[in-house]
């Protein structure tokens, strides 16, 4: 039988080819597609790595103070090479804040200048961003404001860019040689900071090199909240890492000596991850603690690596992690959270309680985005019960900002995504790829505006100057973990959001920018000027 | 317009199902449009443009419904014309379209975007099938046709064995 000369068998067989195409597509992506979807990709490292959870957790030293006097504390801080032990028995050269990996921590009081003279004994030009930080713009490093350091030819050679932004000179760049001092009024609701290195476009080496610290701003109201302190207050800054044969870092860098040419190969675009997961410069260490109430301060400062925490007990059980602060401060009230999704430069402050896990016995921070040995982060071995006079009050702060879109005067659209620069690939906010001399956002000190983030894969988006709200994300509502001051979001593939926020604090040069450190380095930075 | 005029005076001596025989034809005229429209909503959106993520859920809210709409007037064709391959194939979309949605709304992209470019094809098959001739006008008088009893097992194959299927109520 036939219908205009087609016999039904054949039409079976057409149809049956394209059942089976359309499994086999679906089959295909099913195999092929990264689920849950990551952006970058791995180094793998060429020593062996340590069991997990064997290595103590370092706290980071706190940075003293030169002078105090005047209401104003003075540091100095050298960059400088050094060999810091990471892995057991290997000394890893690396570039450091005073040879150390994290660099030592900055403790400072709400409204109190800190002072920070930089002096840069590394091969390279350097800048230092407080990321979080209300600051001056002379002071915020922007990314051609280059200390050199002794003996560099000439102050352009800091200044070579792909061909993507050839010939681009910042006439607006102050470079000094040598030294820096940065001014931070820090008068800014506390919260945990990080500093780390910003130069144009060797930002992402410099981090994985080692040039990051963290900076914590208090106030006497947090203080008085009786939230877990002392040794019951960890800083905790996760990265990830690879190491070479020579138990050095690998990173693939078209340039090792990060001097002339920036960027990675097209295989690392997307950003590169690590192997190694480190807290404090740790690999997978672990902490004992009392049976009772902690406060974590949770940084993610890895280049590219995304991370969805959660505390899960040696029975499987997983414990609350009850956020009371996010990027910039305090919550208005605690918010209980099973799992927190951590993009490069967020933060959180999170508290969780012990108490009723068995003397003995383990808690694991894991990372449900990871494989193998990075779903691994860090273990909590309970040594004792304690007694415990800490507590999570009902309300934590007050001074949270109330915008509304009706006050945004402005509503701006921005897309991050891969696209071509004058030559290779690189990421733009836009569709333009960075230009110091450029202007692109001008906004007038004192507007709300609402911005509306568009990402075609994962770009955490970050503000200098100004903590943000989630307005929505994904045309819906903002996630659980979305509450709070932001100065950092993360969009996953595909997905957008509105925030708002006003610029309020000192006019000048400023940036928005994605925070994977390989997506900012080529390209995807933008000029926000405030005036 | 020639295709019903060719098609309504036949329907009309079997009154109940030439309507029937519109109405599916609009539908998946309509559903087609409305999906076509998707990818470019999603292209516009990506390219920067927030709203278009608006259209892009509002489309997918459009598209599910005609959906859901063309499964029941399917539902009318299969039972009033003994035609399930029409029904089969559109279960099969509905499926399709309901797991896209869920997808999109979780941003599972791999699945997303390989799942709706399937039920696109898929879609504009039916279109195909659905305006390529006359549709089956008879029901019952082809009840006793040897081709009619064909359909059931010809059905099973989707929207394919439909177009055999009409061709045996032809």
């Amino acid at each position: 039988m036939s219908e205009y000369g087609v016999e039904r068998r054949r039409v079976f067989g057409i149809g049956g080819a394209l059942g089976m195409l359309a499994a086999g597509g679906l089959t295909a992506s099913t195999v092929l597609a990264r689920r849950p979807a990551v952006t970058g990709a791995e180094l793998r490292s060429a020593v062996p790595l340590p069991v997990p959870y064997r290595t103590p957790l370092p706290v980071p030293t706190v940075l003293r103070p030169v002078d105090t006097a005047g209401g104003v504390d003075r540091y100095r801080v050298t960059q400088r090479a050094a060999r810091v032990p990471i892995l057991p028995g290997v000394d890893t050269p690396m570039w450091t804040y005073e040879g150390a990996f994290p660099g030592p921590t900055i403790e400072s009081r709400r409204g109190r200048p800190v002072t920070v003279t930089y002096r840069n004994e590394l091969p390279v030009p350097t800048v230092v961003h407080l990321h979080g930080g209300r600051t001056p713009a002379e002071s915020d490093g922007y990314p051609t404001d280059l200390v050199l350091p002794r003996g560099w030819r000439d102050p352009m050679d800091g200044m070579r860019h792909p061909a993507g932004m050839a010939g681009m000179a910042d006439p607006r760049a102050v470079v000094t040689r040598s030294t820096r001092t940065h001014t931070f009024p820090l008068d800014q609701r506390p919260t945990l900071l990080w500093y780390h290195d910003h130069r144009m476009d060797f930002t992402a080496p410099a981090i994985w090199r080692g040039l990051a610290g963290m900076h914590v701003v208090r106030d006497d109201a947090e203080d008085a909240l009786g939230l877990p302190a002392g040794p019951r207050e960890l800083p905790l800054m996760i990265t990830d890492r690879a190491f070479a044969a020579d138990g050095g870092l690998a990173y693939p860098a078209l340039d090792p000596t990060l001097r002339e040419r920036p960027g990675v190969p097209e295989r690392y675009l997307a950003g590169v991850l690590g192997d190694v997961i480190l807290v404090n410069g740790a690999p997978w260490p672990v902490h004992e603690v009392d049976a009772a109430r902690y406060r974590l301060r949770i940084l993610n400062a890895s280049n590219a690596r995304h991370y969805e925490l959660e505390a899960v007990t040696d029975d499987g059980r997983r414990l609350d992690l009850v956020q009371v602060g996010a990027d910039q401060g305090l919550l208005a009230a605690p918010v209980a959270q099973r799992r927190l999704p951590i993009a490069p430069a967020e933060r959180y402050d999170v508290v969780v309680d012990f108490a009723a896990v068995p003397v003995g016995s383990r808690v694991r921070l894991r990372n449900r985005l990871g494989t193998g040995r990075t779903r691994e982060v860090l273990a909590f071995r309970v040594a004792r019960k304690a007694a415990d006079r800490s507590r999570i009050p009902r309300v934590l702060s007050r001074d949270l900002p109330t915008w509304h879109r009706g006050d945004a005067v402005r509503v701006r659209d921005f897309a991050f995504r891969a696209g071509r620069m004058d030559s290779g690939h690189g990421w733009l906010i836009g569709g333009l790829p960075f230009d110091p001399a450029r202007s692109d956002v001008t906004a007038r000190l004192g507007d709300v505006e609402v911005w509306r983030l568009i990402a075609d894969v994962h770009h955490p988006v970050h503000l200098h100057l100004v903590g943000f709200r989630v307005l929505s994300r994904g045309g819906r509502r903002p996630l659980p973990t979305d509450v709070g001051l932001k100065d950092t979001i993360a969009l996953r593939p595909g997905e957008s959001a509105e925030i708002i926020t006003r610029f309020d604090g000192y006019r000048g040069r400023y940036l928005f920018h994605c925070h994977n450190a390989e997506h900012e380095d080529m390209g995807m930075m933008a000029n926000l000027d405030i005036v | 317009m020639t295709t019903a005029a060719k098609t309504l005076p036949p329907a009309r001596a079997v009154p109940r199902t030439g309507p029937a025989g519109w109405v599916l034809r609009s539908v998946v005229s309509a559903h087609v449009a409305a999906i076509l429209a998707q990818p470019v909503f999603a292209g516009v959106y990506l390219s920067g443009d927030f709203d278009a993520l608006g259209w892009h859920a509002t489309g997918a809210d459009i598209v599910t419904t005609l959906g859901y709409v063309q499964l029941v007037v399917a539902v009318v064709a299969w039972v009033r014309l003994r035609q399930p391959g029409l029904f089969l194939g559109t279960v099969a979309l509905v499926a399709a379209e309901t797991v896209q949605y869920v997808a999109g709304m979780d941003g599972a992209l791999w699945l997303h975007l390989p799942l709706g470019v399937l039920t696109i094809a898929g879609l504009i098959g039916q279109f195909v099938a659905v305006w390529l001739r006359p549709l089956p006008r008879v029901a019952r008088a082809a009840d006793d046709l040897p081709e009619a009893t064909d359909e059931p097992r010809t059905g099973t194959g989707g929207r394919e064995a439909r177009l055999t299927g009409e061709a045996g109520d032809e």
